[in-house]
């Protein structure tokens, strides 16, 4: 060996180092995507059963935090693969009758995917019409200190009620966050096949008459507000300003003079609600939220799943 | 999703260690030769000194290569310039070992003789005889330097038939370093012969930079629960806080992971261990001695805030020698050997890691794989100059196989081509010139897509020698690189996470700029180094410029007593949570961090060749990113993906008494007391992996018979509970938080070694790491227990 053999080892060596870059692609092959949007349910002028005419002045959401969950393997014989969750929110003005985009998500499979209903946080997205006084309001006092994590409100709801010369206005504000997963895993509903390149669209409906219903199954209820009004005063005088509180003073029993409103159904969370207050909250609330006929959701109560 | 990669690193390092995934058997290679063959002489008494094998079981290296516990590469040790003979005393009888600590000067003479081990009346023959010995000086990068200098001498009482009996030497075969005329002491005066391969070298004038602390490999392998990796074997040290047991990311001083910078021959490694977790990504025979700069380091050092990390290659040899390894997870190997006559030395080394086939075979659906490997040559043009190509790479790999599909979790690779040029300017001036190359790239976990980088670095480093009371250094260099990171093909865009990533990493070109100079200013009792160096950043279209002052000083109060001082100022662009190639804050968002560094102790001499540091330190850390150390809800990595920054504050003192590991009976004792505080806003609390107390106590023993066992004792303050569930709003963080239970652990090494020549071994080594299996708790939660075993076999030749 001779001083040639150094260049010819340094050329090897140089080969070495530039060819060795060896990390293997990803082989999955592409994906199948689902969109999530929202859009209203609700007219703009709602009439009930009892004649009242109910006009939604306010529905903001927070809504995001959507991922894929993993269906019973054993079922398929195969595994939900997803590529990428969304665990971000938007706080959304859901009166808007065009959809708006909630998230899109990319997955192939069999997948079940879920979303959560919660207060938004520092990186909560806005929808149109919204602001960030909107968010800053809905996130709670801790917001600005301390990243969004206490609890704030999740729905901001307002609407105006008029029969003849009677009007009367709630503002409810929900602080209870929910999830809801869809198809749900524990009833044997069967998965989402996700194909690759298939795009699937699901139109959340956001329907906020449905907390004036008097029974939770949409095939026997009936928009009434004779009981919401008759709340008015329950605690405090009547200002035709319905509180959440005020309707927490009311039982279900009394309510029972001015509809269905069942007193012997569970809410999700297995609480029986006993109040007008508690009916609103644990069994209409959650029907708020509501996807397509075919797509059956379960939803939780007191949780803010994350996908992280 | 983009925030995974946060904590996928070290996420998937307790994953992987709960999951009992990543069972690395390590292993370490461990010397033991049989030097010691009884000698014995027919007619004569016949004393043999050898290189103290019994306390440095790696076989030695011939006279050109740096032998182990040397301070510097490019070292070459004393070597006898003629026989020397040690008389078999008087009256004595029996055989007996002395061991000796020479100091031989420049001259070659030996300037100093103590008699550290042994009996009387061997003690005094030896030492009256060493003094008249005749060295070759030591030599390093060329110039002749004072060394003190460790040599064993066995006397063997003489047969009475003194011709019946061929001779038999203790000195190693083949030896270069064999004085001529000495392999046979048959007359009837010659009493000793002389290998002179000292084990143990200090190089006289010339000790470390005060504050830093230094493991050689040599005493690594010793080392229970390092594996013999240089690299795992710091966390031992003074001044580092574990974050988890097992896991080599720690604090330093009360700086991050990503504010440490880690350094081989000078080129920046960007991380070092094997899919997180280790083993290193660097072959442990490659590795000379390890270096850990806590704070107030030499100029040379730059662009990290928190402390740096420094190996140094094992110098060029040109004689044929290896060692090779085969463990429970990995084999590893590696050879040098020289051509041209010497001129030129080879050298190729690697690691693979056969898990993938393994675990095929246990759990189908992970896939892990990782390797690694170094190459280098090198050719003398001239006495005075030499060329180097040195390459090394790594490739990690961890993956999920879902219905015959790869996605890959984890996946990063680096590689490095440094060509460096050194020519010796006259005989106190030296330079080396570098280029090097280099590629990095990680795959995002969850995504199909990948974030690179490609650098050049050019770089320059001058010494010259004033005076002998003077040394001047100096080095400027250039480094350019370019940061791409593919587009997320399947994500949602609007998805904060997403931009932010995007915003933090973007897509850009880097260029920095540096020079630094120090003088070495060595006064009667005292030696001080002060320096600057500064740094010009330009990462897209921001800028920003570090002028770093250091000053560190050595005070000789005694012979055994001295006072280390160190002051420096550091400054670093914004840093990831821990080193992931190819992923680097652009933009200098946020702006430089700066840390001021100071530290002050004593070190003692103590008897028994043993050592004591007794050290105190005061960190700040000014516009700090260190998103773990104020992380408020555990699980989840809110604001981990950004470039908070906080305030930060570290104080602490520090307890080191050491004698080396590799001695017949050696150890340590690393403890550190310290406070790391964070400040965000109006809060001040403590930094999210402060622990108060971090003892290390290890010891290694030689049980005889080329056995030695040794065992390691790690006990640790648990971390502040303060830090919050992902539900609910995070209480505030006081000062004094409760925290977590305190853990220790356990590990136990023990390793018999067969030898079968000079240089040829064979070990067999078992080692455990956590071997009570103590479980840890961090937030609240217990993990584990994190155990490894390891069991595995080395050869060397």
């Amino acid at each position: 060996m001779n001083a040639r053999h150094f260049g010819k080892m340094a050329l090897w060596i140089a080969a070495l180092a530039g060819g060795a870059s060896c990390l293997p692609a990803d082989t999955r092959p592409a994906p199948g995507s689902i969109l999530l949007t929202v859009v209203s349910a609700d007219e703009p002028t709602t009439m009930t059963a009892d004649g009242w005419s109910i006009t939604i002045d306010r529905l903001l959401v927070g809504m995001g935090n959507a991922w894929f969950g993993h269906p019973d393997v054993r079922a398929t014989g195969r595994d939900c693969i997803h590529y990428s969750d969304t665990p971000y929110l938007r706080l959304l003005d859901a009166r808007r009758p065009t959809e708006q985009k909630l998230v899109i998500m990319y997955g192939l499979g069999p997948c079940q995917f879920s979303f959560n209903v919660t207060w938004p946080d520092t990186e909560t997205l806005l929808g149109e019409g919204v602001s960030e006084i909107d968010k800053a309001l809905m996130a709670g006092p801790e917001f600005v200190t301390r990243g969004g994590r206490p609890g704030g409100i999740a729905i901001d709801f307002a609407a105006t009620a008029t029969r003849g010369d009677a009007t009367k206005r709630i503002h409810w504000m929900f602080r209870q966050p929910m999830s809801f997963a869809c198809p749900p895993p524990t009833n044997g509903s069967p998965p989402l096949e996700l194909r690759s390149g298939e795009s699937w669209t699901f139109p959340i409906r956001a329907r906020a008459v449905t907390l004036f219903a008097d029974d939770p199954d949409p095939a026997l209820a009936s928009l009434r507000f004779d009981a919401i009004a008759a709340a008015d005063g329950a605690s405090g005088p009547v200002d035709d300003e319905v509180t959440l509180d005020e309707l927490e003073l009311m039982t279900l029993v009394d309510a029972r003079r001015f509809g269905l409103y069942p007193t012997v159904v569970r809410s999700p969370d297995f609480n029986t609600p006993s109040t007008l207050g508690g009916y609103v909250h644990l069994l209409l609330l959650p029907r708020l939220v509501q996807l397509r006929e075919d797509i059956t959701c379960e939803s939780l109560f007191g949780t803010a799943f994350s996908p992280r | 999703m983009d925030r995974v990669v946060l904590l996928k690193p070290l996420g998937l390092v307790l994953g992987l260690l709960l999951g009992s995934l990543q069972r690395r058997a390590k292993n370490i290679m461990i010397g033991g030769r049989s030097a010691r063959r009884a000698a014995a002489s027919a007619a004569l008494a016949l004393a043999s000194m050898v290189g103290n094998a019994a306390a440095e079981p790696p076989p030695p290296p011939p006279e050109s290569a740096p032998t182990p516990g040397a301070e510097a590469s490019d070292l070459t040790p004393p070597s006898l310039a003629a026989p020397a003979e040690v008389p078999y005393p008087e009256g004595a009888h029996g055989d007996a070992i002395v061991v000796l600590m020479l100091t031989v000067g420049r001259d070659g003479a030996v300037a100093e003789v103590r008699a550290i081990e042994g009996d009387e009346p061997f003690a005094s023959s030896a030492t009256a005889a060493a003094g008249a010995w005749k060295f070759e000086p030591a030599q390093r990068r060329g110039q002749a330097v004072a060394a003190r200098i460790r040599f064993e001498v066995q006397f063997h009482e003489p047969p009475r038939d003194a011709t019946s009996e061929a001779p038999e030497t203790n000195a190693p075969s083949g030896s270069s370093t064999a004085p001529p005329g000495n392999a046979a002491n048959t007359g009837p005066d010659a009493a000793a012969r002389a290998a002179p391969r000292p084990t143990e070298i200090t190089i006289v004038g010339e000790r470390s930079p005060p504050g830093v602390s230094t493991f050689t490999r040599a005493e690594v392998r010793q080392l229970p629960g390092a594996f013999g990796d240089p690299f795992r074997a710091i966390e031992a040290l003074p001044g580092v806080t574990p974050i988890v047991s097992g896991v080599p990311f720690f604090y330093l001083r009360g700086a991050p992971p990503g504010n440490i910078g880690y350094f081989l021959d000078g080129v920046r490694v960007p991380y070092l261990y094997h899919v997180g977790l280790g083993p290193s990504v660097i072959h442990p025979g490659m590795v000379e001695r390890v270096d850990l700069y806590p704070g107030g380091y030499p100029a040379q050092f730059g662009r990290f805030a928190g402390g740096i990390v420094a190996a140094e290659a094992t110098a060029p040899r040109a004689d044929l020698h290896g060692e090779g390894n085969i463990r429970l997870f990995d084999l590893g190997a590696m050879a040098e050997t020289g051509f041209a006559g010497g001129k030129g030395t080879a050298l190729v080394a690697g690691r693979y890691s056969y898990t993938a086939a393994m675990l095929s075979l246990l759990a189908p659906e992970v896939a892990l794989d990782y390797r690694d490997f170094e190459a280098r040559v090198s050719y003398d043009l001239s006495p005075d100059d030499r060329v180097t190509m040195f390459t090394f790479g790594s490739y990690d790999l961890i993956g999920d196989k879902k219905s015959g599909n790869l996605e890959v979790l984890f996946g990063s690779e680096f590689y490095r081509l440094d060509t460096r040029y050194d020519r010796r300017l006259g005989p106190s001036s030296k330079l080396r010139a570098a280029v090097t190359l280099g590629y990095d790239r990680t795959k995002i976990p969850d995504e199909p897509r990948t974030a690179r980088n490609e650098q050049v670095q050019a770089r320059v480093e001058v010494t010259h020698s004033v005076s002998s009371h003077a040394e001047l250094r100096g080095g400027a260099d250039a480094l350019v690189e370019a940061y791409r990171t593919d587009l997320r093909p399947y994500s949602d865009p609007d998805d904060p996470g997403t931009r932010e990533f995007n915003a933090l990493f973007t897509a850009r070109d880097d260029v920095t700029l540096g020079a630094w100079t120090d003088a070495v200013l060595k006064y009667p009792g005292v030696t001080v180094t002060p320096g600057i160096r500064a740094d010009l950043y330009r990462s897209g279209k921001a800028s920003a410029v570090g002028i770093d002052p250091r000053i560190a000083a050595r005070i000789e109060v005694t012979d055994r007593i001295r006072f280390l001082h160190t002051f420096g100022v550091a400054h670093q662009p914004p840093s990831f949570i821990i080193p992931v190639p190819g992923l680097a804050i652009g933009s200098l968002q946020g702006g430089l961090q700066t840390s001021l560094q100071s530290s002050a102790g004593v070190e003692i001499d103590l008897p028994d060749q043993t050592t004591a540091t007794f050290s105190v330190f005061d960190n700040v850390f000014l516009n700090m990113s260190d998103t773990i150390g104020v992380t408020e809800t555990q699980g989840e990595d809110d604001g981990l993906l950004s470039s908070k920054r906080s305030l930060g504050s570290a104080v602490g003192a520090e307890v080191y008494i050491r004698r080396k590991l590799t001695r017949r009976l050696g150890g340590f004792l690393s403890y550190t007391l310290s406070r790391s505080m964070r400040s965000v806003g109006q809060e001040r609390f403590p930094s999210a992996f402060d622990r108060t107390h971090v003892l290390n106590a290890a010891l290694s023993f030689d049980l005889g018979r080329n056995w030695r066992a040794g065992t390691r004792f790690v006990l640790y303050t648990g971390i502040p509970s303060q830090i919050g569930k992902s539900i609910g709003p995070p209480p505030p963080r006081g000062a004094s938080p409760p925290r977590d239970p305190a853990f220790y652990r356990l590990d136990l090494r023990l390793e018999k070694r067969w030898v079968y020549s000079q240089r040829t071994y064979l070990s067999f080594i078992a080692e455990m790491m956590n071997a009570t299996l103590h479980k840890e708790v961090l937030f609240g939660e217990s993990i584990g227990p994190v155990s490894i075993p390891s069991v595995g076999v080395e050869v060397g030749f």
